[in-house]
């Protein structure tokens, strides 16, 4: 009986040390796999923040097809802002308000710069941003867009590389 | 007991055995895997947007006399099909091309101490894409470019194929 008893404890023994390196190698391997996976989908949260910036600044560069900035002309641009437009919004009291929960709407050009940075009715059109609304606490998306305007000087109408930027409230 | 302590023993020196093995595998695995670092290649809007709206500037080239100072993108097409002479007397390539490494370089700031190491731009004229015939109209390059990059691709129309903008923001 003792004997049986000291055969059955060895197997015993033998399964429980078998248990304990299978359990050692399957966490072994479990935490490569855990290491493995967070690298393979580190870059996951970086790829959805892009897409989402890249739908913001789809709708932010949508302004520009709205009547109040849009450029209207016999060639097709969706990208045109009529800048003329868009310098006389400025001084309108009636538009005052009238783009509701954004706190930064502005027109900025890119190229070519010129020394002046605000625009008013002394400088423009050789100024290089037009503030139509700015609340302050805001983060700014950024979307290319073309200013055009018609060039008295050179007579024909004249488009410039610029930007269109929105800031949101609350965005952070 | 001195066989018992042996077998003991041996079994430990397997078990370490298999754990240094997959410890080897596992930094082989990791060794490659640092020394090729993946390649990030995306799709962007802004710089869709930017070459989109950049093709619309009006360029100072004009081709006839009182004639239009015509846009970029036209510019463009010009250099290809007839590289006519702008009034000014310069190329309407070189004038194309100047005038887009003047847009690029007021847009994007690339060096190592910005976000974007560099940028490549390539204008190219594509006429049979099934077998991928291109000829180089022009390309600007600047900064370094390593494998990763957004891009984006902007097209124009010029029969029988089309003209193909492509650039490459890297960082």
């Amino acid at each position: 009986m003792n004997l049986l008893l000291v055969r059955y404890s060895k197997a015993q023994f033998k399964i429980q040390q078998m248990v304990f390196v299978i359990v050692a190698i399957l966490v072994l391997f479990g935490i490569v796999s855990v290491f493995f996976v967070s690298i393979k989908f580190g870059s996951l949260k970086s790829d959805v923040e892009d897409l989402r910036k890249d739908a913001v600044l789809t709708q932010v560069r949508k302004m520009a097809g709205t009547p109040e900035f849009n450029w209207i002309d016999s060639d097709d641009c969706s990208s045109c802002i009529d800048l003329d437009k868009v310098f006389l919004l400025k001084s309108r009291n009636s538009y005052k308000g009238f783009w509701q929960d954004v706190s930064l709407l502005k027109i900025s050009r890119t190229y070519p710069l010129y020394d002046t940075s605000e625009c008013s009715s002394e400088s423009y059109p050789r100024c290089n941003s037009i503030t139509l609304v700015d609340n302050g606490d805001f983060e700014g998306y950024e979307s290319f867009v073309s200013l055009c305007r018609f060039d008295s000087e050179i007579k024909q109408t004249k488009c410039e590389l610029g930007k269109i930027i929105m800031g949101f409230e609350g965005v952070k | 007991m001195n066989r018992r302590n042996r077998k003991g023993q041996e079994e430990i020196v397997g078990f370490i055995l298999i754990v240094v093995l997959i410890a080897v595998a596992f930094v082989i695995f990791i060794g490659i895997k640092l020394r090729n670092p993946e390649t990030v290649q995306k799709e962007s809007e802004i710089i869709y947007q930017f070459i989109e709206s950049s093709l619309e500037q009006t360029t100072n080239c004009a081709l006839k006399e009182n004639g239009k100072s015509i846009r970029l993108g036209e510019l463009i097409k010009e250099c290809y099909s007839a590289n006519n002479l702008c009034l000014s007397g310069e190329n309407s390539c070189d004038a194309s091309r100047s005038t887009f490494e003047n847009i690029l370089n007021a847009s994007w700031k690339v060096g190592s101490g910005y976000p974007y190491k560099g940028y490549e731009l390539k204008v190219n004229y594509e006429y049979n894409s099934s077998n991928g015939v291109e000829d180089e109209i022009f390309s600007i390059v600047d900064g370094n470019c390593n494998q990763s990059y957004s891009e984006n691709s902007y097209w124009l129309p010029e029969f029988p194929g089309t003209i193909t903008v492509k650039m490459k923001l890297c960082f």
